[in-house]
């Protein structure tokens, strides 16, 4: 690995780096000229510059995920008729779009816009840094995000186009070409996902080495907002889970090109290596996208309830709790897989506990609200939207949890809306919530409320008629990754539900129009920013809209715990952390 | 809501079950549904009811009780844990029954799986497998009804999943290893069955049907199929 | 700027905490590898058997190269004299540890022990390999260091040489997990 002798040596050099970056950076701007614009942005080291290139490299990858979703549904809904854009659905593509709609989504938009974005432009400001701990490590890793993206969308192109065995890869459909029809994809694939995972796990040694070594004085870890906490999570639980996943792809690339049989079961090997060594990853990796988002309404509820978070420490000790217990529930994907039937009782022990620390997170974010001034916004009403929805994907977890029920869900449609509705919730409920709440701090502009409403309640309503028929199909027994629902008997009646969800989703996407617009308006002639909008009491606010190079123009020390508001004559106020 | 919905499927949304265990199976998923269903509501509630006080209309906030609240979040989360050991306690036993060994004297059919057929191989008149008069078809798993059925399932290649959602079974199927599961019919008639596990481009395809048959129409099929197993060798296949 | 941010926690070890962060991760890369080839050895029965074509000479005089390249790291640091000729002597003994290995590949994969040759050599080839190109990092950061410390140029921080010195401890550790999977039979 080639990378290791970036950070290996950054220690020192960052000082020297950073310092001399921002000294130019602030001459260029002393002189009243702009540095030229293209290559100054593209090899920048900035935090701020990298965060907004995650965001770029999220949006871009999201438009492909969603337009595979778009392919997806409109087959599931009107099978075999051609759809608007794209023609007539075949079921190896429709195979390699399922495919591709999960791997993009999780490992190319999720985890970029929630680690790579958010986590790489506010974890610095907010615990009061000038740069990530290792600036050039952090370039490193958005390139190698870049040109993970450029392997994955490669397979497009190859002959037999891209892997078609799901996001989970199961071995042997994924092993041998006969099976799939898919060559050279498949191994790009495995390519894309090994340098994905490079590159967050990069990003996860800065932030944790920056929340940790960099933070501002008097910055004590209770200090720390819950924001950071989860960052800091997500990257352990990444850096700890990563590993096993990593070393499957290994194996797997061995198996199918240099013969050996680590998965192949008729020379010793064994299917179900793959599946324990993918989930050890893959609950983890669910946490890793689940906390950051979390951490987003962690920040937003304070600050439009003006009040404290309830029981903030509390809930630290939770998300901790849930990371470390996330490393033992993996085999609740495998009750019905053929491993030894007698693991499933300590496994879905594991699994319906750790409903406890998320219950604890939800209770607390849900008293954060009592008592509270709500000051209404767009962001408070995507965070509070979104923690309606992820409940819902919350609890019906439970259900797959007990193996016996998750015997007749497994693989059904039931288990499609479950995740749906905690991923959605956390990557698109959550990242709009960041956005509408952090962009008049990255912008320095405005963005216009009552679009931003309209917004929030078409794709909160329209996310809800998309996913809730799903879980109707689901105990229907309607299988997942079914190219062509009318080929059963038993589930034709069904397909006016795929319809209805298809219909609601492309009113999902269209109404995204809203925010886009919102967006470049605003860019162009929205309200000027002050350093502190809504009234937040965290680091970032300490700055001037947009953070200027070097992010605080005058020493922060912080004197207290985030989240305080003065509570007198009937007015909130907040007390931010810098003030005394 | 449902309940007009329900008349357009034959079996309503939550299929009728037609095996021993799917009662248990249903009252542990109805049980599920009225706990977290509880919780789902408080939580809504509570949400929609401080949001609704905060936003001014319930009278001037007041931040009191904090301490209070933490314990009470706490609390909480400890009934949690005691309702998810309510689910446990209720489930295992059931998973249990699942997958057990089947009790008393079951008729072993053999399911061998393969991109996209299932091929399964059922005792002839002698109720034995591997002899002379075993009836193999594909796509069609034919029981009698009220004689608890051990499948022996197998794959020739990749992963599949043999489902049969009427009967709450569902159990993916490997290669290299035969993986037994069992279940008694309890209702004659025609149910589906089903891969539930991507396994090829035509997964979508790969169905066929549970035939449960009365004991008379059951030695009619026996004798039908092995008069056609002696006559032409491939006439059965369908 | 830096002068606002003097009071922080630890700017200084940030490096190593750098350092050790990455190879955690490394730990269970390695240790799923290694652990599922546990299993494999554990399930498979011709193991050992296998295990008794690698020469047991080589590894001994292998394991000696890696840890003579060991003992090149100053135990403090601070006070390492001359640090190029002991850079010099780590990467001397990386690369010597990598030519035994390379020549280890060559014969075994002559004789007709491919990686497709059942699962030993499978994961043989597999963990020898990766845990052959962490020496082989090892090495080329050691030889850039000695090229550095060599030139005098500006003086070698020493969070590099800590941070290469807890990477060539994780790189002997691997090793000695490897020999007691390939070599102990
Ligand atoms: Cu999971
Ligand atoms: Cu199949
Ligand atoms: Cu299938």
């Amino acid at each position: 690995m080639d990378w290791n002798k970036a950070f290996a040596g950054e220690g020192v050099e960052q000082e020297v780096g950073s310092s001399s970056n921002t000294a130019t950076a602030r001459l260029a701007s002393a002189r009243g000229r702009r540095p030229r614009l293209w290559p100054a942005w593209l090899f920048s080291t900035d935090h701020k510059i990298i965060g907004l290139q995650y965001l770029g490299i999220s949006v871009v990858m999201a438009l492909v995920g969603v337009f595979g979703a778009y392919v997806l549904r409109w087959q599931l809904a009107f099978p075999g008729t051609p759809a608007p854009l794209y023609g007539i659905v075949d079921p190896g593509p429709y195979n390699a779009w399922l495919t591709m709609h999960g791997t993009i989504m999780m490992f190319f938009v999720a985890m970029p816009l929630l680690l790579g974005a958010f986590g790489n432009y506010f974890v610095p400001l907010m615990v009061g840094a000038e740069d990530m701990a290792f600036p050039r490590l952090n370039m490193i890793s958005v390139w190698t995000l870049g040109l993970a993206c450029l392997v994955l969308m490669a397979s497009f192109l190859v002959a037999e186009g891209p892997a078609a065995a799901g996001w989970t890869n199961y071995v042997p459909l994924s092993a041998d070409p006969v099976y799939t029809g898919v060559t050279l994809g498949a191994d790009l694939w495995l390519v894309a996902v090994f340098l994905d995972f490079a590159a967050v796990l990069m990003s996860g040694i800065n932030v944790l080495t920056t929340a940790l070594n960099l933070r501002a004085p008097g910055l004590t870890l209770p200090r720390v907002p819950l924001f950071v906490w989860t960052q800091v999570i997500a990257a352990v639980l990444f850096l700890f889970s990563a590993g096993p996943l990593m070393g499957a792809i290994l194996m797997l690339l061995s198996d199918r090109h240099l013969g050996s049989g680590f998965f192949a079961a008729e020379r010793g090997g064994s299917p179900l290596l793959w599946q324990h060594l993918f989930w050890f990853f893959g609950h983890p990796e669910v946490y890793v996208i689940l906390l950051p988002a979390l951490g987003i309404f962690l920040e937003i509820f304070p600050t439009f309830a003006r009040r404290p978070v309830a029981a903030a420490r509390v809930i630290v000790v939770a998300l901790w709790t849930s990371a470390a217990l996330s490393f033992v529930v993996w085999a609740h994907h495998m009750f019905v897989s053929g491993m030894s039937p007698a693991l499933a009782l300590p496994f879905s022990i594991t699994t319906i506990i750790i409903s406890v620390p998320f219950a604890v997170v939800v209770f607390a974010l849900i008293a954060t609200l009592r008592g509270g001034m709500l000051r209404p916004s767009t962001a408070m009403c995507f965070a509070v939207g979104g923690l309606a929805s992820f409940l819902i994907g919350g609890v019906t977890g439970i259900f797959l949890g007990a193996p016996a029920v998750d015997m007749y869900l497994h693989d059904t449609y039931f288990v499609v809306a479950h995740f749906h509705y905690t991923l959605f919730p956390a990557v698109v409920l959550g990242g709009f919530a960041g956005l509408y709440y952090w962009f008049p701090k990255v912008t320095g502009r405005m963005l216009d409320e009552r679009l931003g409403k309209w917004h929030c309640w078409c794709t909160l309503v329209a996310f809800q008629a998309v996913f809730l028929p799903l879980f109707f199909l689901g105990v229907h027994g309607h299988m997942r990754r079914v190219y062509d629902p009318s080929y059963y008997d038993f589930l034709r009646p069904g397909i006016f539900l795929h319809q209805m969800a298809t219909v609601a989703a492309v009113v999902l996407v269209l109404s995204q129009a809203l925010v886009v617009w919102n967006v470049i308006r605003s860019l162009r002639k929205g309200e000027k920013a002050p350093s502190n909008p809504w009234g937040g009491t965290t680091l970032e606010w300490a700055t001037t809209s947009p953070p200027v190079p070097g992010n605080f123009s005058e020493p922060v020390v912080v004197a207290h715990e985030p989240y305080h508001y003065t509570d007198c004559d009937r007015r909130r106020e907040p007390v931010p952390q810098w003030m005394l | 809501m449902a309940g007009g919905l329900l008349g357009s499927m034959d079996s309503g949304w939550w299929p009728r079950g037609s095996s021993s265990f799917a009662a248990e199976v249903d009252g542990l998923f109805f049980l599920i549904a009225v706990i977290v269903g509880a919780w789902l509501l408080l939580c809504q509630a509570a949400l929609f009811f401080f949001l609704w006080q905060a936003s001014g209309r319930g009278g001037p906030g007041r931040l009191r009780g904090l301490q209070i609240e933490t314990w009470s979040i706490v609390t909480l989360a400890v009934a949690v844990l005691a309702c998810d050991l309510v689910v446990e306690a209720y489930g295992h036993p059931i998973w249990k029954l699942i997958v057990s060994a089947p009790r008393g004297n079951a008729l072993v059919v053999q399911v061998q799986a393969r991109q996209f057929v299932w091929e399964i191989r059922h005792p002839g008149a002698d109720g034995r497998l591997a002899t002379e008069d075993d009836i193999e078809v594909q796509n069609e798993l034919h029981v009698p009804v009220g004689v608890p059925i051990e499948l022996h399932l197998r794959s020739k290649d990749v992963i599949h999943s043999f489902f049969l959602p009427t009967v709450r079974l569902k159990q993916d199927v490997l290669p290299g290893v035969e993986i037994r599961r069992w279940f008694l019919p309890t209702r004659v008639g025609r149910f589906p069955l089903a891969c539930a596990e991507l396994c090829g481009f035509a997964h979508y395809r790969m169905g066929g049907a549970l035939i449960v048959h009365d004991p008379e129409s059951y030695q009619r099929w026996l004798a039908a199929g092995a008069t056609a197993i002696g006559g032409l060798e491939q006439g059965v296949r369908r | 700027m830096s002068t606002a941010q003097q009071p922080m926690v630890g700017a200084g070890r940030s490096g190593l905490l750098g350092v050790y962060w990455f190879l955690g991760s490394e730990a269970t890369l390695f240790g799923a590898l290694i652990v599922a080839a546990a299993f494999f050895r554990l399930g498979a029965a011709g193991w050992s058997d296998t295990a008794r074509h690698l020469s047991l000479h080589t590894a001994t005089l292998a394991t000696v190269c890696l840890l003579g390249a060991t003992l090149g790291f100053p135990g403090k640091v601070e006070v390492g004299f001359r640090r190029w000729k002991r850079m010099l002597l780590v990467s001397i003994g990386g690369s010597l540890f990598l030519v035994l290995k390379a020549g280890d590949f060559v014969q075994h994969w002559n004789a007709g022990f491919r990686p497709d040759a059942g699962l030993f050599w499978a994961a043989f080839y597999l963990l020898t390999g990766l845990h052959g190109l962490h020496v082989l990092a090892g090495v080329i950061l050691a030889g850039w260091f000695g090229w550095l410390e060599f030139r005098r140029a500006p003086q070698l921080p020493l969070s590099w040489l800590r941070g290469l010195r807890l990477y060539w401890y994780f790189v002997d550790t691997v090793w000695f997990c490897l020999l007691g999977l390939f070599y102990a039979g």
